[in-house]
């Protein structure tokens, strides 16, 4: 039971650390790098846009980070479940495979896409954003399943070794 | 202190081949003694010694291990000098060995008439010259007196049993044998007396077991044979215990034990590795009788106890063992669940691994005992490894044979089919229709390689493969 709340305690942690970063830290490395945004750019009659503000690119910036980091949330407690219940079945005999392991990274992995995709657009200067995304979307995945993966599938994730260092 | 036990006929050894099991589950008195066993049987042959004697080769080889030393299983030191069995043919030129060949009966007659017309007056020719390597054939008589002339009467383990008694003033010496067969009912009151006046000082007890199984006539022995018949069990056993009550048999302890179900034995055998009889819950009894007396001071007059067991229940069930069986069945269940876990889930995961078939990462408590280990990890491809592996394997495949036996015996319909070879859905499924065997479900067995997964290498005492074995047997105790 001592391990469930360690493990859920740290899914929960790893996001809340990417939430703050995405809410937090990001915005502040972006205002200090900023993107060259648009400006008077006129698209079609019905998509007229003027004079994009960096407050208003920031908070279509936190949103998509913060779905990014959603999907990893999502990933990691999808995996935690799937460890949990479905890979010890039978006294081990059906145990965990890495394959799924990966197969899960498709979740944060699509939330990056859609969220480079649909972020509101900027003339240039957007590699540092879209490097958040991929930062929020696949490292807390990553960290979650790594450092608090269920017992039965703790060294499945790729670099889980590091679990047989730590007290739990 | 040390505790002896000597196991005499078929019966006999497999009393003793309880007892060993009984130690592996950890059910002796003081577990820092070392038990001592002996065969004796002139039948070296004889499937049911043989099967003991796989026992206690099985215990030793799994206790004798380093790879596998930990602080829970198999804890009993369990000894015998060289071969565990002795026969009193063993010595001199006896490959056909018969009573007058034994006794020099040609050269008795003539160098010593009265002797030979004795000798003619006690056996007939019939036990004079049967052939005696498959035992002395249901006749005490002739048991006897091979018995009284061989024991203590040259090398062999006879000495080695000798010096060992003889320096350990708190000697505590155990037989059991069959009261209504050959070899047992003739050397349960010799040897005791051998003991007795060879190491006055020794503690003994016994185990006298009364009928508890019959056999139909197909291949016993024909009227011109010499051998052991059922219908003679009841007559043997009323005139030998007649005899008992008038004699000093140098006993401090003797427990009495049958059992009127009368199961059938299915293929009987005058003897040799045919003479496989299964294993029977009245050898539990005189393993538990061997217990009760190695952690026993005895009589406070020093005079001999007598205790009679008796089955209150039909059939029957763990309340009818002693103290309630609530020891023995906690000791018991803890073992059968490790054995079953071990051979059903764990021995077979290392196998894959092993062969490279699974991946190590898979079964995470493989990556913290066997890869984790200190100073080097274990390589399950390594021969030593392997065969550390295989010890476990081999005894618990053999208790689990065991336990299912003794457990299916106690059945009253008449229909016990015992198992010979090991099959591990047979005998789960036997051992489990106990309801307080539960079966290792899924749930259980989920729960143990959680629990396995999540052990904790350090904190757990042993060397090597035995942290991995202390760890799977302390988590099956609390299943």
């Amino acid at each position: 039971m001592r391990e469930h709340a360690y493990c859920i305690f740290g899914i929960l942690f790893i996001t809340g650390l990417f939430v703050f970063l995405a809410i937090v830290v990001e915005p502040l490395i972006l205002e200090a790098f900023p993107p060259q945004l648009r400006t008077n750019l006129t698209m079609t009659q019905s998509q007229l846009r003027t004079n994009l503000t960096m407050t208003q690119w920031l908070e279509s910036f936190e949103l998509w980070a913060l779905v990014c980091v959603g999907a990893a949330a999502v990933a990691s407690f999808l995996w935690y479940g799937m460890g949990q219940n479905v890979f010890n079945a039978n006294g081990g005999k059906s145990y965990g495979k890495r394959g799924w392991w990966g197969f899960l990274f498709i979740l944060p992995v699509c939330a990056v896409i859609f969220s480079i995709l649909l972020i509101e657009e900027a003339e240039s200067s957007l590699w540092l954003a879209y490097l958040c995304f991929v930062v929020n979307g696949l490292v807390p995945y990553y960290f979650a399943t790594v450092l608090f993966s269920p017992v039965s599938v703790k060294y499945t994730p790729i670099g889980g070794g590091i679990r047989s260092r730590l007290p739990y | 202190m040390g505790y002896y036990a000597i196991g005499i006929g078929g019966t006999g050894s497999k009393c003793l081949e309880s007892l060993i099991h009984l130690a592996a589950a950890g059910m002796m008195p003081d577990e820092n003694e070392e038990l001592y066993v002996l065969f004796v049987d002139p039948d070296k042959a004889n499937g049911s010694l043989e099967r003991a004697v796989k026992t206690l080769e099985c215990y030793k080889t799994f206790s004798n291990n380093q790879q596998l030393a930990q602080p829970h299983l198999l804890q009993t030191t369990i000894d015998s000098d060289g071969d565990p069995i002795f026969s009193p043919f063993d010595q001199g030129d006896n490959d056909n060995p018969d009573l007058a060949r034994f006794f020099d009966y040609a050269n008795l007659r003539m160098v010593n008439d009265g002797a030979a017309d004795l000798f003619e007056v006690l056996y007939s020719e019939k036990e004079r010259t049967t052939q005696l390597h498959e035992g002395f054939r249901g006749h005490p008589s002739i048991g006897a007196a091979v018995m009284a002339q061989t024991v203590f009467g040259g090398d062999g383990p006879w000495e080695a049993f000798r010096a060992r008694v003889a320096a350990d003033p708190n000697a505590k010496i155990f037989l059991a044998g069959s009261i209504f067969g050959g070899t047992g009912a003739s050397g349960f009151p010799t040897i005791a007396k051998l003991i007795r006046s060879a190491l006055d000082g020794a503690q003994i007890g016994g185990a006298l077991i009364l009928p508890y199984f019959t056999f139909n006539d197909t291949g016993a022995p024909n009227q011109h044979q010499l051998g052991a018949k059922a219908e003679h069990f009841l007559m043997n056993t009323q005139a030998a215990l007649a005899y008992y009550q008038n004699q000093d048999l140098g006993y401090n302890a003797i427990y009495l034990m049958g059992d009127d179900s009368q199961v059938q034995i299915p293929n009987f055998s005058l003897g040799g590795g045919a003479q496989q009889n299964a294993q029977h819950f009245i050898e539990l009894y005189a393993a538990l009788a061997a217990i009760h007396f190695f952690g026993n001071d005895g009589a406070a007059d020093g005079g001999p106890q007598y205790f009679r067991l008796n089955r209150a229940n039909k059939p029957l069930n763990w309340e009818d063992l002693p103290d309630g069986g609530v020891k023995i069945q906690l000791k018991l269940r803890s073992l059968y669940h490790f054995s079953v876990a071990y051979l059903a889930v764990y021995k077979p995961m290392l196998d894959g691994i092993g062969g490279g078939q699974i991946s190590g990462y898979y079964a995470p408590w493989y990556i913290d005992f066997f890869q984790r280990g200190t100073p080097n990890k274990i390589s399950l491809r390594d021969p030593e490894t392997q065969k550390s592996l295989n010890a476990v394997k081999n005894y618990c495949e053999d208790f689990l044979v065991w336990f299912a036996n003794v457990q299916h015996s106690k059945d009253d319909s008449g229909r016990f089919a015992p198992i010979d070879e090991f099959d591990l859905t047979t005998v789960v499924n036997r051992i489990s229709s106990d309801s307080t065997m539960q079966q290792l479900g899924a749930k259980a067995l989920n729960e143990l390689w959680q629990n396995m997964c999540s052990a904790k290498r350090k904190e757990i005492d042993g060397t090597n493969i035995g942290k991995f074995l202390n760890a799977l047997y302390q988590n099956c105790e609390k299943i």
